[in-house]
């Protein structure tokens, strides 16, 4: 690793040789304003919000690399001019529902602050709080400034139980089509139409449902406004929650947690499970479930399934999530796929199956909510095989919930799970990095485990072609998101 | 004054159909005589006492473009015409195209071996269907002399953009007519992650003849930084619209009124957009400029593609700024917030001059958005759309602002 000497804002500075003047000086501890540079994906360099100017010019930071004797000013009102035009022509473009609220008259972003708005966040975005551009134009007090507002009215796409894509937030970074193309190798994004009438949709402008798309998530994670957002199902929990003769029963996924915590304000709050159940417990939810035996029950019936099949030499696919199932049903060979219930199913069995009947309850008036950080558990939820489960929620579904019912997570004391994990230490998620991890089983057996779904691919293909060396190989959409499956090995 | 005939040297003089004609011309010793010479010593040629500077509109050297693509080791390097000659009011690549295409492939050719490159693409402009089809039988006639490059030519799909180096690349490779990001230049990472030569067609139709008659002829052309000659085409308000050759040095006055025959129906000069829709405008006061990069840079002006637009007095410039926007505006690719949503909104600007609800504060809004796109857009095209309009707003002011006043006018009316 070679370095440069470099100068930002008059702060002599080494960088490394290869990194942009965006990480420099994020290393350096110099706040640059950026908004399509995600550090997961190749540079695009196309919204123009991180301008400054490198040796007197003008460039966008993401995408310059650093050299030797470089002088960078980040600040100047020429340069931050350049930053603020970049983000009005975008917010001009973008709806105003989370700068304008309807409740308390407010219509100018400075005057939004957490204090005033913390009152409801009824405001119709999703992503409202923990939305990139929003955050933005808050830092640079940014609105539309001279340009005339003009409201986008296309279309949502609503075809998939899922993802809901509104085209009216889009702001066009690209971030989904390289998260589903480059990363996830399923190429259902793409970008159609020039100049204007630019826009991200499926290929032929298909519906979402009728392209490859296989609801893994990645793309919603990863974009920066509310373009692309989980289906909002919080008024469905409402519905069966504000019934009096019903048992709702909640079961909370290994995986909620560690999303959760990450969202807006709860960053600072040092949030626990046992916090979350306290406000299920406020907006009506009856009974709250710890995931983990469920989950590792799930593991378990994999690992029996395989223990069965023994003189059988072929691979067998598992899954840890619905849009790896999705992918493997359409790209395993037959009879391959593993049949055992996914941690979801196992949880919809159980809740109206074994728990009803011995807490004699109808199971027709028991209700089981999934709360799962993996999107792919709400397509599961609609599915015709959901085993039960009537409703998969988010985290940002769920803190939007407790906001509408004003359940205060700061105030609120924990609570106990009414049915708490046996096991002694809970078992760890998948580590978070994608790729293949190949583990040893009693010594001979061979399992491959892939995360993200281009690596799922390539061990399919491998299984397809006849050449997987593999007993096993247990696919996972999204990296971190489901139980190590070293936890029952 | 007469013409200067270099790139044009076979126009009207040779069947473009026929090989033989071509060779009968001349054609093809200057190959020959290529691939006699060192690679190095032919670039050398070509860089240092010939200063060819490309005549697609940036003025790069072309020999030091040659030299980067011969330095980068790879086993596989690509040379590629830029025929997509997409500038509004630009005729002289078909020009070239259609009277003479083996000069071109010669061109190409000898660009090939001195870069060691083993394919030849010319890109040619979905509207030029006739060009295409010209070029694929001059390259079936030629092949044993072009050999052993395999030449093969490929139709864009009607993308202003594609104009662009790295968009034509892309374009090339089936993807989405768009920018890249530079550096990685071309001429290390091109096509398919080669190094890549990319040059106008008028670039390469002066090849052979440097070649055959040597840099130092070819430098005693034109002016000191800009030698050689330039094809020039006439468009708009003029007397004779039409293609010319000239040397570098022949001033703007003489282009217009000597080649032209001066502005039509015998009125008076008002603008002339010089370089293509992306080009500035030049106030009749400034007509002594040489026509060639340098002097016309001096002068905020850019010699582009080498279109003259002629606007006689009778014009209104606010109209002509927005019909140059309203051009951008369809044909911007939507890659970067500066250019899609700036060109948009700029053009919304002069449509107000247009629809009469035009205030003196557009002007200034105008004015700060164009440096805004000068400064933040992301290639080429985006940096060129305020250009124009800015210097319209600047020599030509008083039309935008009889515009605003129209409109008080208008409303006493109404009234």
């Amino acid at each position: 690793m070679s370095l440069v000497n470099i100068i930002i804002d008059g702060v002599s500075l080494r960088a490394d040789a290869q990194s942009t003047i965006l990480d420099a000086a994020q290393q350096a501890g110099i706040h640059i304003p950026s908004l399509c540079h995600h550090p997961d994906y190749s540079v695009r360099a196309v919204c123009r919000v991180c301008m400054v100017e490198s040796n007197g010019k003008p460039v966008p930071a993401c995408a310059t690399t650093v050299s030797e004797g470089m002088s960078v000013k980040t600040k100047g009102a020429r340069i931050e001019g350049l930053r603020k035009t970049s983000l009005e022509l975008i917010l001009s473009h973008h709806p105003m529902e989370c700068q304008h609220c309807a409740r308390n008259g407010v219509s100018e972003v400075a005057d939004l602050s957490d204090e005033m708005c913390g009152y409801c966040r009824f405001c119709d975005c999703v992503k409202d709080g923990v939305c990139e551009l929003q955050e933005l134009a808050k830092e640079m007090n940014v609105t539309f400034g001279d340009f005339t507002w003009t409201e986008r009215r296309e279309a949502a796409d609503e075809s998939t139980p899922s993802i809901i894509k509104d085209p009216n937030k889009c702001i066009l970074c690209r971030r989904c089509v390289d998260a589903c193309g480059k990363q996830q190798g399923i190429h259902a994004w793409s970008i159609a139409g020039r100049g204007e009438e630019a826009r991200i949709e499926p290929a032929f402008g298909m519906a979402l449902s009728q392209s490859n798309c296989v609801q893994c998530g990645q793309c919603v994670r990863d974009c920066p406004t509310g373009a692309l957002s989980p289906k909002q199902q919080a008024d469905d929990l409402f519905v069966i929650t504000d019934n009096k003769d019903t048992t709702v029963i909640a079961w909370l996924h290994p995986n909620f947690l560690p999303e959760f915590s990450k969202l807006g304000e709860y960053g600072e709050l040092d949030i626990t499970e046992q916090h979350i159940v306290a406000g299920l417990h406020r907006v009506g939810i009856d009974i709250v479930w710890q995931g983990a035996d469920i989950a590792l029950t799930a593991l378990r019936d994999v690992m029996g399934e395989l223990e069965s099949s023994k003189e059988d030499t072929r691979t067998l696919v598992g899954y840890s999530d619905y849009a790896a199932k999705t992918l493997s049903a359409r790209l395993a060979p037959e009879g391959r796929l593993s049949r055992s219930l996914s941690a979801q199913q196992q949880f919809g069995r159980l809740a109206k199956g074994a728990w009803a009947k011995s807490n004699q309850k109808d199971p027709g008036r028991i209700y089981a909510i999934a709360l799962t950080a993996s999107l792919s558990g709400k397509a599961e939820a609609e599915c015709n095989d959901s085993c039960g489960v009537d409703l998969a929620l988010t985290p940002i579904e769920v803190r939007r919930l407790f906001y509408r019912r004003g359940a205060d997570l700061s105030l609120l004391a924990p609570e106990a799970f009414d049915l708490e994990t046996k096991a002694a230490s809970l078992p760890a998620l998948q580590p978070k990095e994608r790729g293949v991890t190949e583990l040893t089983r009693n010594g001979d057996g061979k399992i491959a485990v892939a995360q993200g779904l281009e690596h799922a691919q390539k061990l399919l293909d491998e299984v397809n072609e006849g050449t997987s060396e593999y007993d096993l190989i247990y696919l996972s959409a999204l990296p971190g998101e489901g139980i190590d499956i070293r936890a029952v090995m | 004054m007469k013409e200067f005939r270099v790139a044009l040297r076979n126009a009207g003089n040779i069947d473009p159909h026929s090989l033989e004609s071509y060779v009968a011309a001349g054609g093809y010793q200057a190959l020959d005589m290529a691939r006699a010479m060192n690679p190095e010593t032919l670039i050398g040629e070509i860089e240092r006492s010939g200063r060819l500077r490309g005549r697609g509109g940036a003025g790069f050297n072309t020999g030091s473009k040659w030299k980067g693509a011969f330095k980068t080791p790879a086993d596989q390097k690509y040379i590629v015409c830029n025929a997509d000659e997409g500038e509004p009011g630009t005729y002289k690549d078909r020009a070239i195209l259609e009277n003479d295409p083996h000069t071109v492939l010669e061109g190409m050719a000898i660009g090939a071996y001195a870069i060691g490159a083993s394919e030849a693409i010319i890109y040619c402009r979905a509207e030029y269907p006739h060009v295409a089809g010209l070029l694929r039988d001059a390259i079936a006639q030629a092949k044993e002399k072009l050999m052993p490059v395999s030449f093969s030519v490929c139709v864009g799909a009607g993308a202003y953009i594609c104009g662009e180096e790295t968009a034509l690349l892309n374009s090339l490779e089936g993807l989405r007519g768009e920018p890249r990001l530079k550096p990685p230049y071309p001429t290390v990472a091109g096509l398919n992650g080669m190094p890549t030569v990319i040059n106008n067609v008028e670039t390469f139709a002066s090849i052979p003849v440097i070649v055959e008659k040597g840099a130092w002829w070819y430098s005693s052309i034109g002016s000191v930084e800009y030698t050689g000659t330039k094809i020039f085409t006439l468009s708009g308000d003029v007397v004779n619209r039409g293609y010319f050759e000239v040397p570098g040095n022949t001033l703007i006055r003489e282009l217009i009124y000597d080649f032209g025959g001066g502005v039509a129906d015998g009125r008076q000069l008002k603008a002339v957009q010089v370089g293509g829709n992306s080009g500035a405008f030049i106030t009749p006061e400034q007509l002594d400029t040489p026509f060639n990069l340098d002097a016309l840079a001096e002068i905020g002006a850019s010699i582009g593609s080498g279109s003259l637009f002629v606007l006689d007095d009778t014009r209104d410039m606010s109209e002509i700024a927005l019909q140059t926007t309203r051009f951008f505006r369809d044909e911007s690719c939507g890659k970067c917030t500066a250019c899609r949503e700036g060109v948009r909104r700029m053009s919304e600007y002069l449509e107000r001059f247009q629809n009469c609800c035009a205030q003196e504060e557009d002007i200034g809004r105008i004015l700060s958005l164009g440096e805004y796109m000068k400064a933040a857009s992301f290639c080429p095209l985006g940096q060129s759309v305020p250009v124009p309009v800015l210097s319209a707003i600047n020599y030509f002011r008083s039309d935008f602002e009889q515009r605003i006043e129209a409109k008080e006018v208008a409303l006493y009316v109404t009234c």
